[in-house]
């Protein structure tokens, strides 16, 4: 049931009715079964893969606990292997098994791999990496292992962020599925208006984006370097607003029934660094990665060398979590690069600003550096979107080859937008939405709170923002019949 | 209990009541601490409102975007006549809007008519149309011309299921209420439900359409009012066309009545039965070197027999080519299989049906 679809707005209202009128004692029941009624309507069958990660995890805790840390630790490798088999065999096995053929290939030596081609059941890496969280948080013994089987299933499959995120800690989750919540009309306000947010992202900037960018990357031969680069500027905002949307519409349903989820981003296009970009970039992610690959590896305090190694194999393993494509792998030990080059060079650079007198505790530095950091990552998400690896490079290749330069600023044809697939018209409201959203992320980084501000205002204003904010998605949209670009970009993760 | 007869004591008993149910519901933790009736009263009161400019908001967004058609303003412009405007109602395809001259008909009857006729509608869709326009009219007779009876496929089963433009504007005319669902559920499959009563959802990319939005706002805004149900064709049958009729090889092919129209023709005329509205069956003449080409018994017939079996009148024009004194003159220049008269014969005709149906009902 995809959150942009009428399934889903006859769905969510009656769940949160419900879940205000039962008994706080079997709140939790409704919502387990809300969550795997959510997850069946995709395929039933996918649901037995979520329960026996449910189950191999949930016993493993117990077994943490009885057994102890030392005793439990076969328990712990057997629930990994487990768990990450199963994403293998399901996700990587096809993508593994053509690697190996082609490499065996190389040397002329032909081997057939058994062929297992199913299809990805959505959002098994994020339920999966939630479930090991929780067992290595045991194994930590940061938590102390869920005895409710039920309400362990339902930290699992927590509908509003089961198909792609947030991934939840169970510090955080698990605590607040045994928390009593009443119906706090400002608190349901306050949620609605973040899913409205998140549907304006989603469905006004994202699917509206994915329209010209689709047609650029499938058709790239046909287009100039500068409308190339133009599709990958854009591409930028496309996944962010397609995640970043997701994220609001998940964190605002989640608290319309009480939860608080977690923040998934924090303005990443305006950060002045790499790292700082990864550290408001799908933040759930990025830190469980960083506490469960990185920081175990031996993380930054293991001598430089060892510091970088663990940094591109975290990011290697982050791109490929992403999907099952060597392109992926690029992109993300493209951006672990990027960190090393930054770490390697900054007394190099520092040094440079100081001979050259450049200010850097100026709004015109930071200016450069926001640039700088989003033309390196946007570089980036062009291993991300490109169909292969090779297929990336030889759009790098056609781009430079066929930059076009006087026709992509010709007035006649100012970008070449005519000769995209996105109307004037539609560019137009597409640039007024992405203006919007990095204001809203300026005031976000500012620290600014928009709610507050919202709330202290008169219900006129107010009433004219949710009705603009209501209206820009059913009018401004991309949605209907006809329309199948519409599945979340990181379902498929 | 009425409202004087609650003294003063009961009256506190029962808050006293309301209060404690409010207590202990906040106690289970069912409704919010702050809960007491008047803000529950207040918040609920601003709940209703924001959801009632909501749909209205909803609702002008669609009047705007709408594809402009003749289709959805038959409907709006049905809606927008006073109670008891209409006295004669006539419900059918195409054949029917241009057939059925409403002027003619107020000349000849003194009866003030309507024509609720759309695009191939068939009588699943005419069945609906009546039911929906019985809520707001009530009108002295309704006729259903006859080609509603044909095999078309404007339905769900047909070879272009739910995707059929005629149908959705229909259904999209009609104001949301119980028979609008019924119409739905009846003639869209389960899947297709939420896309046939969520209209924004197909017609929202027209924000780029600025001539459909101003056509439809010049048409809200002061174009109802001459707008007219009876929509002829002005073009003549020109020599080329005529010779084209002359020259159609012989159809031999037999007429069909489909099942869903014969169980909604039935439901139609029980309706009317029920209602103690006198109904009757038209049928729109076609030019006669035309019908001459085709097996024209197998439909009259089947017609005339359905038409009976419910004790319904049916009067087939082309039987009185001579006593309405049509010509090649009096249809459309167009040669297919579902030809119109043009205004001239429009005009004859709708004189006759209604000489010869109250003729009929004054003998």
């Amino acid at each position: 049931m995809l959150f942009n679809s009428v399934d889903f707005l006859v769905f969510f209202p009656i769940v949160a009715l419900v879940y205000f009128l039962i008994p706080q004692r079997v709140k939790y029941l409704w919502l387990l079964a809300a969550s795997y009624y959510f997850y069946m309507s995709w395929n039933p069958r996918y649901a037995l893969l979520m329960l026996v990660s449910t189950l191999t995890t949930w016993g493993c805790g117990l077994l943490l606990a009885a057994c102890g840390k030392k005793a439990g630790k076969w328990g712990l490798g057997g629930c990994i292997a487990v768990n990450l088999g199963i994403l293998f065999l399901f996700k990587y096995y096809v993508f593994a098994a053509a690697s190996v053929e082609k490499a065996f290939g190389l040397f002329h030596i032909s081997l057939r791999m058994p062929a297992f081609d199913v299809l990805l059941p959505v959002g098994i890496s994020f339920y999966t990496f939630q479930a090991l969280g929780y067992v290595l948080d045991v194994w930590r013994g940061e938590i102390p292992a869920e005895r409710n089987f039920l309400r362990y299933a339902l930290f699992v499959s927590f509908f509003p962020q089961l198909v792609a995120g947030p991934i939840e800690r169970s510090k955080n989750l698990m605590s607040q599925i045994y928390e009593r919540h009443v119906f706090d009309p400002e608190r349901v306000k306050d949620g609605l208006l973040l899913m409205g947010w998140g549907f304006f992202q989603k469905l006004v900037i994202a699917d509206r984006i994915a329209i010209l960018v689709t047609d650029v990357y499938d058709n790239y031969t046909e287009y100039s370097g500068l409308q190339i680069l133009l599709a990958t500027v854009l591409f930028a905002f496309q996944i962010y607003c397609d995640f970043g949307g997701y994220s609001d519409i998940a964190v605002g349903a989640a608290r319309v029934m009480g939860f608080t989820l977690t923040k998934n981003f924090k303005s990443p296009y305006y950060a002045v660094t790499v790292s700082e970009f990864w550290r408001s970039w799908h933040v759930s992610l990025t830190t469980w990665f960083r506490d469960y690959v990185y920081i175990p590896l031996g993380g930054n305090r293991c001598g430089r060398l060892k510091k970088y190694r663990n940094l591109l194999v975290t990011f290697a393993v982050s791109g490929l979590w992403h999907g099952a494509r060597w392109s992926f792998v690029a992109w993300g030990a493209l951006n672990g690069l990027y960190q090393v080059a930054g770490d390697l060079t900054r007394p190099l650079r520092a040094g440079l600003y100081r001979r050259l007198h450049v200010r850097t505790d100026c709004a015109s530095f930071r200016l450069v550096q926001r640039i700088g950091t989003f033309l390196l990552v946007d570089f980036a998400w062009l291993f991300f979107r490109a169909e292969g690896f090779g297929i990336a490079l030889r759009m790098l290749r056609h781009s430079v080859a066929h930059l076009d330069f006087l026709s992509f600023f010709s007035p006649d044809t100012l970008l070449g937008i005519d000769t995209m697939a996105l109307s004037e018209k539609n560019f137009c409201v597409m640039l007024a939405g992405l203006v919007l959203l990095m204001w809203v992320d300026w005031l976000k980084r500012r620290k600014v709170d928009l709610k507050g501000m919202l709330a202290r205002q008169n219900i006129w204003f107010r009433w004219l923002v949710y009705y603009g904010l209501i209206f820009a998605v059913l009018i401004f949209g991309i949605y209907g019949p006809g329309y199948d670009a519409s599945t979340f970009i990181y379902f498929q993760f | 209990m009425g409202a004087a007869e609650l003294s003063g004591k009961r009256f506190r008993q029962v808050v006293r009541r309301l209060c404690s149910v409010l207590e202990f519901l906040r106690g289970k933790g069912i409704i919010y601490r702050d809960i007491k009736p008047s803000n529950c009263l207040i918040q609920f009161l601003k709940g209703l409102l924001f959801i009632l400019i909501l749909l209205a908001g909803l609702k002008a967004a669609v009047l705007l975007l709408y594809p402009s058609n003749e289709i959805v303003r038959t409907w709006q412009r049905f809606y927008a006549l006073e109670k008891g405007e209409v006295e004669l109602l006539v419900v059918g395809s195409s054949h029917a809007y241009s057939t059925f001259d409403t002027s003619v008909i107020f000349q000849t009857t003194g009866m003030e008519s309507y024509i609720l006729a759309t695009n191939s509608q068939n009588a699943v869709q005419a069945y609906f149309n009546v039911k929906e326009a019985l809520h707001y009219q009530r009108p002295k007779a309704i006729i259903l011309e006859a080609f509603s009876l044909d095999n078309n496929n404007n339905w769900r089963y047909g070879d272009t299921p739910d995707r059929d433009w005629k149908k959705e504007s229909n259904i999209d005319g009609m104001r949301f209420g119980l028979t609008k669902l019924e119409a739905v559920m009846e003639q869209y499959e389960r899947e297709n439900w939420s896309y046939a009563l969520l209209p924004i959802a197909r017609c929202h990319g027209n924000w780029e359409n600025i001539v459909t939005v101003g056509s439809n706002l010049r048409f809200l805004t002061g174009g109802m009012e001459g707008f007219s149900s009876f929509r002829p064709s002005w073009s003549v049958m020109s020599a080329e066309t005529a010779e084209q009729y002359a020259q159609a090889a012989y159809n031999p092919a037999e007429w069909v009545i489909s099942e869903t129209n014969e169980l909604h023709f039935r439901k139609l005329a029980a309706l009317c039965r029920e209602e103690g509205i006198p109904f009757y069956v038209v049928m729109a003449p076609m030019y006669d070197v035309y019908i001459q080409s085709m097996n024209y018994d197998s439909c009259t017939d089947k017609v005339a027999a359905l038409a009976e079996s419910e004790g319904v009148s049916f009067l087939d024009c082309n039987l009185y080519y001579d006593e309405i004194g049509l010509t090649a003159e009096d249809f459309e220049d167009v040669f297919n299989t579902y030809h119109h008269l043009n205004g001239s014969g429009a005009e004859k005709v709708s004189r006759f049906v209604m000489e010869t149906l109250y003729g009929r009902e004054r003998d």
